[in-house]
């Protein structure tokens, strides 16, 4: 009945952890969902009113009639099972879009280009200033120590080869000027191109 | 004028490859120990494919950075030239198979290279150019030759080019003031420091006597430069030299050298005699390296016992059928060229006869086209012996070559080097840009449904592409193009592509050396297609009668065809000339009875549609199999196109392939049919 359109927000949860990708922001569901809501607490609202006594007489016992007992906790259920689903998209939402983040060195210009017609205005706003935030923090100490760093591989050693994804160009690194050209593969200090691994112009091969 | 000798031992005083390679190690504590500083340049080829897998894992243990570019010919290393040019970083430039030929010294070349740049040459290919062996001055310093202890024969050579080179200067007053007198011919000199020098070292040789030695000097170097292509030591083998110099040999470099090594075998490169000489060589390496534990002693040859670890290297006898291990006996015999060359297997006279063959020794044809693990066993023991004591009937002798074999642990059954080798040409060759049909394992010969046969894709890496995101380089690129017009942008494009795979193919190629073993097992079926391909279109040439012969050659033009794109590849089609002379050996042999025999080189032509061209491959076949002999296709292309006017270039660096325009290729064999008679 009507669960129906919360199962879908929760199948695509499901799939969307399942496969590890952002699924666009199903706004159309959300909506029914929160009108859905609404209705049945119009509902609720309505039939415990019917249920109240006149308000000059005062009754001994508060307890309603069974019928409108029942009827009314169904409803508050209703409402609180689906709340519960939006709650959970979201929040599954927003985990993603934290990890994703992360995963991008914390740079919000690298990320967004791809995943922006993925999101809703909110989740918009909330991307930018999560990662402000983070900024604000890791500006403090980020000469001594670089957090969002990935630790998901450690790296096995100083150096790695990298075969060039995207053409580059020249950058100057450390050791000197590196001219990153499509079709070769170099080795490379890992350090000096930590950000280009990154940001997916350079990729490491074994 | 800077050679490598091998070194003999680790404290050897003079330049060897150890003094060049710790030159390049000296400069990686300093600043300028960047990618861009060591670049690798590598021809596509597999030889020297190992080669720069090899050195480059050296490099890597040594922490210096480099970068590795393959270069497929011509076009490209001036592509790449140019762009290093302006690279103030660079200090070693490491040519692996690539440009022996070329005065590496000269302006065209290397020549305005910054001051501190050296150019290593690793190359196998002979003859090669003796200015950058001999030549003197501060530009030919830079240029490091390393040989394989050939340069110690070559000492009549060295003595005639420094007495051209020095007499250079003189040698056109010489000519020009021939009718002069002696008296002004001195006058002159006085005025010229060195030449009076050089003169006098010459003592009181007449003029006449001078011109004589002159003379004799320059038909010495014409006859070392038109002796034709030959092949010396492999560059994986120098390579493995250097190794074992620094103490570092391990099972994984000594197993690519001997693959430089079988590479060069099996595409004619060196003759039999050279490949034993260096197979000894190996053995002793393979014994040092591979100590056999005492419980496995026992058994010879393809049953050992195998541990999950197991990663060593194994002497064996290989047949000379293709991958007999993982294909079918029956086909695996079929495309082989030696089996084919002996029973004829063209034509259905002799597939009766290869049918008849593998009957008399108890074969079943069912057995026979079953995939070779699941035959029976008992028939796979006693295939050796059978095949020894048949064979020679059918004139299949010399059956086996020494090999080795190297274990993949649990993850794949050994591999011989030679399958490995066809495995990896086969990725260089083929990995992407045609198209080729694979039979599915199980389906095989119109198996369970209709026989399945897909089209090889390249494993991995693809999915990974579309995830990337989209950036700004796309957007320049295309906005570059508008620019342009939209048919050079169109001309760019495909030269682009064709770029793109190749590279692609080198890559795939490393990818599959370096113990990516997915991708190696993957390589198999698309060799036994690229087989199948080569002995259909062979077949289909030698049964329709396709190959004319001309007094000093056979040819045989390829217009039309299923695999056409296949064979525009220039080692595909010398693969397919090769495999035309093998297979037409005994046959041509047998037909010349009472004639002189004598066994005409091979050029094989083919359609390169959507450029308009043809790729021209010529090759030389020895009287026996086995035998090398020099291939001198390059002098003849060059003649032939300076005669006829053809419109050719030289694309690979394989001296023996050229392309030529559509419209010039008649006119070009006919000259070269002239001229190489």
């Amino acid at each position: 009945m009507s669960t129906d359109p919360s199962q879908a927000l929760l199948l695509e949860c499901r799939r969307s952890t399942q496969t590890d990708t952002l699924f666009p922001y199903n706004a159309a569901v959300v909506t029914t969902l929160v009108r859905q809501i609404h209705t049945i607490h119009a509902h609720l609202v309505q039939s415990l009113r019917s249920a109240a006594p006149p308000s000059d007489e005062v009754m001994p016992t508060p307890t309603p009639p069974p019928a409108i007992m029942f009827t009314s906790t169904h409803h508050h259920l209703q409402i609180r099972r689906l709340k519960r689903v939006l709650l959970v998209y979201h929040a599954h939402r927003l985990h993603m879009l934290r990890a994703m983040l992360h995963r991008a060195h914390l740079s919000v210009t690298h990320l967004l280009p791809t995943i922006r017609p993925l999101l809703s205005p909110s989740e918009l706003t909330f991307i930018r200033s999560y990662a402000q935030i983070t900024m604000n923090y890791r500006a403090e100490f980020i000469d001594v120590l670089d957090i969002a760093a990935s630790v998901d591989e450690p790296p096995k050693g100083m150096w790695v080869n990298v075969r060039v994804v995207k053409e580059v160009g020249e950058v100057i690194t450390e050791g000197g000027v590196v001219d990153f050209r499509k079709g070769g593969r170099y080795l490379v200090r890992r350090g000096d191109v930590e950000m280009l691994l990154v940001q997916g112009y350079l990729e490491v091969v074994d | 004028m800077v050679f490598l000798s091998p070194p003999t031992s680790a404290h050897d005083a003079g330049q060897t490859y150890l003094t060049a390679y710790r030159e390049i190690l000296a400069k990686r504590r300093t600043r300028s120990n960047t990618p861009s500083a060591v670049v690798i340049l590598a021809a596509l080829e597999v030889d020297s494919l190992c080669a720069c897998r090899m050195l480059a894992s050296l490099l890597t243990r040594d922490g210096v950075q480099h970068r590795i570019e393959p270069i497929s010919g011509y076009p490209a290393l001036v592509a790449l030239k140019d762009q290093l040019r302006k690279s103030q970083e660079l200090h070693t430039l490491v040519l692996l198979n690539i440009g022996s030929m070329l005065d590496l010294a000269s302006e065209d070349w290397f020549g305005e290279f910054g001051q501190g740049v050296r150019v290593h040459v690793i190359d196998s290919r002979r003859p090669r150019s003796l200015p950058n062996l001999f030549g003197v001055g501060e530009r030919q310093e830079r240029i490091v030759v390393w040989d394989d202890g050939e340069v110690g024969k070559l000492q009549e050579e060295k003595k005639a080019f420094e007495e051209t080179m020095f007499d250079a200067s003189d040698s056109e007053d010489e000519e020009e003031d021939e009718e002069d007198e002696e008296d002004m011919d001195e006058d002159e000199e006085d005025e010229e420091g060195t030449p009076r020098k050089k003169r006098k070292l010459n003592g009181g040789m007449s003029k006449r006597e001078r011109r004589e030695k002159r003379d004799e000097h320059v038909a010495r170097l014409d006859k070392y430069y038109t002796g034709g292509t030959s092949y010396g030591q492999s560059c994986a083998g120098i390579i493995y030299i250097l190794a074992t110099a620094l103490e570092r040999a391990d099972n994984a470099l000594l197993w690519l050298s001997i693959l430089g090594l079988t590479y060069q075998y099996l595409s004619s490169r060196i003759k039999r005699g050279t490949y034993e000489q260096m197979y000894e060589v190996f053995s002793d390496e393979v014994a040092r390296l591979n100590t056999v534990t005492p419980g496995t002693v026992g058994e010879p040859g393809a049953r050992q016992q195998l541990t999950a670890d197991d990663t060593g290297i194994r002497a064996s006898e290989e047949m000379r059928f293709m991958l007999v291990r993982h294909w079918n006996l029956y086909d695996a015999m079929y495309h082989s060229a030696y089996v084919m060359s002996r029973l004829r297997a063209w034509n259905e006279k002799g597939k009766k006869q290869l049918g008849g063959m593998l009957a008399k020794m108890g074969f079943s044809l069912q057995q026979c086209q079953q995939a070779f693990i699941h035959m029976d066993q008992d028939l796979k023991r006693s295939l050796r012996a059978k095949m020894d004591n048949y064979a020679p009937e059918y004139g299949l002798v010399e059956l086996t070559y020494p090999s080795y074999t190297r274990s993949f642990g649990f993850r794949l059954q050994p591999l011989s080097a030679a399958d490995v080798v066809e495995g990896v040409g086969a990725l260089l060759e083929a990995a992407s840009g045609v198209k080729l049909e694979v039979e599915m394992e199980g389906n095989r010969g119109g198996g369970e449904w209709f026989g399945g046969s897909r089209t090889w894709q390249l494993p991995g890496r693809s999915g990974g592409k579309e995830n990337q995101p989209v950036g700004a380089g796309i957007r320049a690129e295309a906005k570059d193009s508008e620019r342009k017009s939209t048919q050079q942008a169109e001309e760019d494009e495909r030269e682009a592509k064709e770029e793109e795979w190749w590279v692609g193919n080198f890559w795939s190629a490393y990818d599959a050396l370096g113990m990516n073993i997915n991708l190696l097992r993957n390589s198999l079926p698309l060799a036994m297609a690229l087989q199948r391909a080569i002995v259909r279109q062979g077949t289909a040439l030698i049964s329709k009668r396709a190959i004319t012969q001309t007094k000093s050659f056979r040819l045989a033009t390829i217009r039309e065809g299923p695999d056409l794109a296949l064979f525009a590849h220039p080692s595909t089609l010398s693969r397919l000339a090769l495999w035309l002379v093998d297979a037409t050996r005994t046959w041509v042999q047998s037909m010349q009875v009472g004639r002189k025999k004598r066994l005409l080189p091979f050029v094989v032509a083919c359609a390169k549609e959507e450029v308009g061209t043809y790729v021209v491959v010529g090759v030389t076949g020895a009287e026996e199999m086995g035998d090398v002999r020099p291939n001198t296709f390059n002098l003849a292309f060059l003649e032939a196109r300076d005669r006829s006017g053809a419109r050719t270039r030289q694309v690979t660096f394989d001296t023996s392939v050229v392309e030529v325009n559509k419209e010039d290729l008649h006119k070009f064999l006919e000259t070269l049919a002239m001229r190489a008679g």
